[in-house]
């Protein structure tokens, strides 16, 4: 019988304050689970609940993955509150990843909003173990003010990497946050590209952040002639069984948890309940 | 697998429901629209003339807090927990569900859809489906909330068009049986004392009491005879924005009846064992029916909600129904049970919702 509905068991090895609602949970399964980019897992605090998160980490470590999450509900403010060595199960991965191989051979950007960028992380590791198979890869990425900024330390060291361009914005900053890059929406670091003004007809852009977020980063690729089959966007909709089975996913005829989490703008666009 | 109908007697009926029941578990339709268990000494009368049963047949397949335990005699945990149905009876060699009308054969095509096909199988639904003989029966009275006819439906079962291993037609003296599957072939085969080959006549009459119940429908229903001719999914896609959602929703209370008595409403979330906090060990989910109509079925994290209002709740419904299930298996979700039309506190009926919508400008 297979056993689908059965978490195995995690430890929490260690635990990242990144920003002061988010924390990174470094967690060792009993027994390797092997993920794609893009795919998620669902997270059980034993007898609280279980929640979906996609790994922020990369898909070429298996022993350990490592889970972004944001403070926002039941779930995560409990998971906030455990510590290290704490039990929790893993059930997954479920649904599917980013298509790399329709990757390789193009210029790739990720832009990420919040804790968005989660799932961008692993994507971004995956690109980045084989980055000379790309054009080109960029990332943008915004938060709401500096503290709220993810992965602090790594973006330090992205911004060392060759082959990688990262642009990052915030929407308000302090002047004690002594914050020298833009001020603004991540939408502000997509008029860059249209002063580039190069043909983005086969640029992948991937898309993954709240849903207002979003929305308007889809409407401004789309605006610089960026084609909805090569916007991908990571969709977060309350995926309970991850199998396509209880219905809690299902945009229009889709199950985000099967048919997704990554989909293309093309999949999705005439579905009005898309950004909802 | 012998085509030619038979035809068993109603005094053989109860003797080979007897004899069927020595192992295996028989839950019979009754005219209070229940399935019953039959008990050899207990006077115990199937009415399986009567209309579909108040509860849906997916309460045999998937149960409401159901324990998914994966290990262990998996048989015996599929069937321990406290079904909407089943209870806790001791497990035998299979249940027969006995009394099933078309409308549940054909919502339980969707549950199969969903439960057996797809990523994987869900092990507790194939454990149910493998150990379930469906003995369905003919509709011949149909009710004023019935509609099988104005969704594609009819109130008998045909095996070209449904799976059932048996069908009944019930009759004065007895029923006509049609054999839909191997297994119900060779429970004829080894009961073959209770059964003869239906005469012409028998085979004329039920044809008769089938058409009559047509005609039955077609009068019920004759003020929506309209939505026959009609692609539902496409009017569903059309008016996805219609305002005339928020008046269909008014006297919604949000029950979540509809849902829960639809026999293709296949939702479910998956529960954490409270006990379980202080324990290291990870307990097993239990399984509990949901409804979309509920305001915690879309909530994500944060307090955000895809359906915030009760008007998106009710539209989703119908487009679930007849838009995006019917893209994904090509057939509509509703079944014309009518269920939902009887279970409504606040009287909102699908088929005027339906006729009325398709009227919008």
């Amino acid at each position: 019988m297979n056993e689908c509905y059965q978490p195995i068991k995690g430890k929490i090895e260690r635990i990242i304050d990144e920003t002061p609602n988010i924390k990174t949970f470094v967690i060792r399964p009993q027994t390797p689970i092997k993920f794609l980019a893009g795919q998620f897992i669902e997270l059980t605090l034993p007898g609280v609940g279980e929640a979906p998160f996609t790994p922020s980490s990369s898909p070429h470590v298996e022993d350990t993955l490592e889970v972004t999450i944001m403070r926002a509900g039941v779930v995560t403010n409990l998971l906030h509150a455990t510590t290290v060595g704490a039990t929790v199960g893993i059930r997954g991965p479920f649904g599917k990843s980013y298509p790399m191989d329709k990757f390789f051979g193009k210029e790739i950007q990720l832009i990420g909003g919040g804790v968005g960028m989660a799932p961008l992380r692993s994507l971004l590791l995956a690109l980045m173990a084989e980055v000379n198979k790309f054009k080109r890869v960029v990332l943008k990425y915004g938060a709401k003010t500096p503290a709220d900024i993810v992965y602090k330390g790594q973006f330090k060291e992205w911004r060392k990497m060759k082959g990688l361009e990262i642009s990052s914005c915030v929407d308000s900053a302090k002047l004690c946050d002594n914050w020298d890059d833009k001020v603004g929406v991540v939408t502000c670091l997509l008029e860059d590209s249209v002063k580039e003004k190069e043909d983005k007809s086969s640029t992948i852009a991937v898309v993954c952040g709240p849903p207002i977020m979003m929305k308007f980063a889809t409407l401004k690729l789309l605006e610089q002639n960026h084609k909805p089959e090569n916007i991908y966007l990571s969709m977060e909709k309350n995926m309970s069984c991850g199998l396509g089975k209880c219905g809690h996913c299902a945009v229009g005829q889709y199950f985000v948890c099967k048919d997704g989490p990554v989909f293309t703008y093309a999949q999705l666009k005439d579905h009005p309940e898309l950004w909802t | 697998m012998s085509s030619k109908n038979k035809f068993i007697s109603r005094k053989d009926l109860t003797e080979f429901l007897e004899a069927l029941s020595v192992e295996n578990n028989i839950f019979h339709l009754t005219d209070l629209l229940e399935y019953v268990k039959f008990e050899k000494e207990v006077d115990s009368r199937p009415a399986i003339d009567a209309i579909r049963s108040t509860i849906p047949l997916k309460a045999f397949f998937v149960n409401h807090g159901e324990k998914l335990e994966h290990s262990g005699d998996s048989r015996e945990k599929a069937n321990s927990c406290e079904g909407a149905v089943t209870k806790a009876y001791g497990h035998q060699t299979a249940n027969i569900i006995f009394g099933v009308k078309a409308c549940d054969l054909k919502a339980k095509i969707i549950m199969d859809e969903i439960y057996l096909k797809g990523v994987c199988s869900d092990p507790f639904y194939e454990f149910n489906n493998d150990n379930t003989i469906i003995f369905s029966s003919d509709c011949p009275y149909p009710s004023d909330t019935c509609f099988c006819n104005v969704v594609g439906g009819k109130p008998y079962a045909e095996s070209k068009d449904y799976l059932f291993d048996l069908n009944f037609s019930a009759m004065e003296k007895g029923c006509m049986v049609d054999i839909g599957t191997e297994k119900g072939d060779k429970i004829i085969a080894s009961n073959a004392r209770f059964f003869r080959d239906a005469t012409s006549q028998e085979t004329a009459l039920r044809e008769q009491i089938r058409k009559n119940a047509v005609v039955k429908l077609e009068d019920i229903n004759s003020a929506y005879a309209g939505l026959k001719n009609l692609k539902l999914e496409s009017v569903l896609k059309e008016k996805f924005d219609s305002l005339a959602w928020k008046e269909f929703s008014q006297t919604c209370v949000q029950c979540g009846g509809c849902n829960n008595a639809c026999p293709s409403c296949y939702c479910f979330y998956l529960d954490e064992n409270i006990e379980d906090k202080a324990s290291d060990e990870l307990a097993p989910k239990t399984r509990l029916w949901d409804a979309c109509h509920y305001t915690s079925y879309g909530r994500v994290a944060g307090g955000a909600n895809s359906r915030p209002h009760l008007y998106e709740r009710f539209r989703n419904r119908y487009e679930c129904k007849f838009n995006y299930r019917k893209e994904n298996f090509g057939i509509y979700a509703c079944t014309g049970c009518g269920r939902c039309v009887s279970v409504c506190p606040g009287k909102i009926d699908i088929r005027q919702v339906l006729v009325k919508l398709a009227g919008e400008k």
